[in-house]
């Protein structure tokens, strides 16, 4: 969710990137949770997550460092 | 049906009962409450024995709001919003925005409660919006709005913890979801008699059935509201503002980037309320105003509107502070429209149910009953599943206190609230709560003193019953006004709740007495009992 705001287009009211990851936050939980859930094979679920949370934290992280800006 | 591996149907299963145990009464006040507080305003209006005045933001209010600005600081003069609350008196707060301890964003201002009829200042508190002290005609709508929001817990710990409730309640609905095996079928389920256990799982499947869009809706929606601002904000801040959470705040809300800081005069509210009654602007009397930067040159003025027959949004428009020169539509959120404002509208709406007017919210309260049976019948089915274990059976007991004891404590806290409004009116905080509590204790002494499960569950349903009827009684003798006077005054919604309580505790005190239900005799243990009569 921290990270959408950044890859997210604007809009004309330049707020869609900031609000549209504070909607959709609860289902962005969801599917985690349940992919977490119904995955048969670790290893799979492991490298998903990794890269997930690689990619995020990354981004929030280069935010942060203001890397981006 | 979805078809699953037996694994996966396990672990399901397990997620499923072990979240419902851990936080299903937990989850059960939230959506009671929640259910409940979907006639929140028509509560505290009944509460006060109706409006004493309706529409006073459509009278003259331009000379006093003058001279309430000038009476406060002018740092206060930021933004200022003024709205009627249910009991109909006028509030005017003028503030400024600030962070607080924890340094979340707020607002410290001067709060005015003024009476409806002349106007006249009924009280002026200072200090930050959570601090201030509760404006006592409309407290026991706002207890129960801040149970159902926080459990009263402070902030932000009381969010997180109703917004963890509402995931908990995405989990159950879409693993019960995932796990029913007869959707569509169980929408017509007739609950089997042959054992008590297969009678509670049919009767969970079929509420679930029948609420599990419901559910899902209610808990996307309620988790958004819950950490939208406690949790998504300051984190959308870090990211995007380098943790300015004022900039982003002040771009979400849609605050000019050019400030002009000249004193010009407010134009007044009356002239700009008269332009946006007309049918080509809004065509209603606004329900919130909010006023911008009151005595400079980019004052600005934003009115809102309840839903009407041609949207299920509430709209707000904006005017000059200085011309009183209509702006346009303003966008809930920042300056343009954007799918992200529509989302957060829409989001509003399905969670609070009022874009069919009373039908929609008849229909949210009911939904939402429903999901407080599903979440009762489901740790019932647990914990008769486990008969055998003495500490289900005691979940079993605190399931039967919770389930009654937080209707109870609902009732008497307004109970409290009553009889504190007309004689005591300094004391309305502490009677409310008080009430509340005593409604909670009752409910534990019958849960832990009557061993025997019927007499149990009858005395809570004569205590449920009781103090139901005890309400419209109460609020007739504390405020003295009969049906035929609400009536005669346009509080028509007061009597409608009167008797919805008078009803509702009449049913309760019939299934008391076991009148209205058929002993049920499940066929095995009928032919357990029979075999036990023949050996002997």
């Amino acid at each position: 969710m921290a990270a959408m705001s950044l890859w997210l287009p604007e809009g004309d009211a330049k707020i869609n990137n900031l609000i549209v990851p504070l909607v959709l936050f609860p289902l962005i939980w969801a599917c985690v949770f349940f992919y977490v859930l119904l995955e048969r094979k670790p290893k799979r679920l492991y490298l998903t997550m990794l890269l997930l949370f690689l990619v995020n934290g990354g981004l929030v992280g280069a935010s942060i460092m203001g890397w981006l800006s | 049906m979805i078809k699953l591996s037996k694994d996966t149907t396990k672990r399901l299963v397990d997620v499923h009962g072990w979240s419902a145990v851990v936080l299903g009464l937990a989850l059960y006040v939230v959506v009671l409450t929640g259910s409940i507080v979907v006639f929140a305003h028509e509560i505290g209006n009944w509460s006060v024995s109706g409006h004493q005045l309706d529409h006073v933001l459509a009278g003259k209010v331009d000379t006093k709001l003058e001279s309430l600005s000038q009476s406060v600081k002018t740092e206060y003069h930021e933004e200022v919003g003024i709205w009627q609350n249910s009991a109909g008196y006028l509030i005017a707060f003028f503030h400024t925005h600030v962070k607080n301890d924890q340094g979340l964003m707020t607002e410290k201002g001067t709060r005015f409660v003024l009476d409806p009829e002349d106007l006249s200042v009924i009280s002026r508190e200072d200090g930050m919006r959570d601090d201030l002290p509760v404006v006592r005609s409309g407290y026991l709508e706002q207890f129960l709005a801040d149970l159902h929001i926080r459990l009263h817990a402070p902030d932000p710990i009381g969010l997180y913890l109703t917004g963890i409730l509402g995931l908990v309640l995405l989990v159950l609905a879409v693993s019960g979801f995932i796990l029913h095996r007869h959707l569509i079928l169980d929408i017509f389920l007739s609950p089997r008699l042959s054992t008590r256990l297969l009678n509670t799982r049919d009767r969970h499947n079929l509420a679930g059935t029948w609420g599990i869009m419901f559910s899902i809706i209610l808990a996307f929606t309620g988790a958004f509201f819950s950490f939208a601002t406690s949790l998504g904000l300051p984190v959308i801040a870090i990211t995007a503002f380098e943790g300015d959470q004022e900039k982003a705040i002040r771009i979400i809300v849609g605050a000019p980037d050019k400030e002009d800081a000249t004193p010009k005069p407010f134009i007044g509210l009356e002239s700009i309320i008269e332009r946006v009654k007309q049918a080509d602007v809004a065509g209603s009397v606004p329900v919130y105003i909010s006023i911008q930067h009151m005595g400079r040159a980019d004052a600005k003025v934003t009115t809102t509107h309840e839903p009407n027959d041609n949207t299920i949004f509430y709209k707000n428009y904006a005017f000059s502070g200085v011309t009183g020169k209509y702006l346009g539509e303003k966008p809930r959120m920042g300056t343009k429209p954007s799918i992200g404002s529509d989302l957060v509208g829409l989001m509003g709406v399905l969670h609070y149910g009022w874009f069919a007017g009373i039908l929609s919210k008849i229909i949210w309260l009911s939904l939402g009953l429903a999901t407080c049976y599903v979440t009762l019948t489901g740790l019932q089915l647990w914990t008769q599943r486990r008969a055998d274990q003495v500490i289900w059976q005691r979940l079993s007991r605190l399931t039967a206190i919770i389930g009654y004891g937080t209707a109870i404590a609902m009732n008497t806290s307004a109970i409290g609230f009553l009889m504190s409004y007309a004689r005591y009116p300094v004391s309305v905080e502490s009677w409310t709560i008080n009430g509340f509590f005593v409604g909670t204790g009752l409910s534990f002494a019958i849960g832990l003193l009557i061993q025997n499960q019927v007499k149990r569950n009858h005395a809570f349903q004569q205590l449920l019953g009781l103090s139901l009827l005890g309400m419209p009684l109460l609020r007739y003798l504390t405020s003295e006004q009969g049906w035929l006077t609400l009536i005669s005054n346009d509080n028509a919604v007061v009597v409608s709740l009167d008797i919805s309580f008078l009803i509702a505790g009449g049913i309760c005190l019939l299934l008391s007495t076991g009148f209205l239900v058929k002993k049920k005799t499940f066929a095995k243990e009928k032919n357990i009992e029979e075999t036990q009569v023949v050996s002997t």
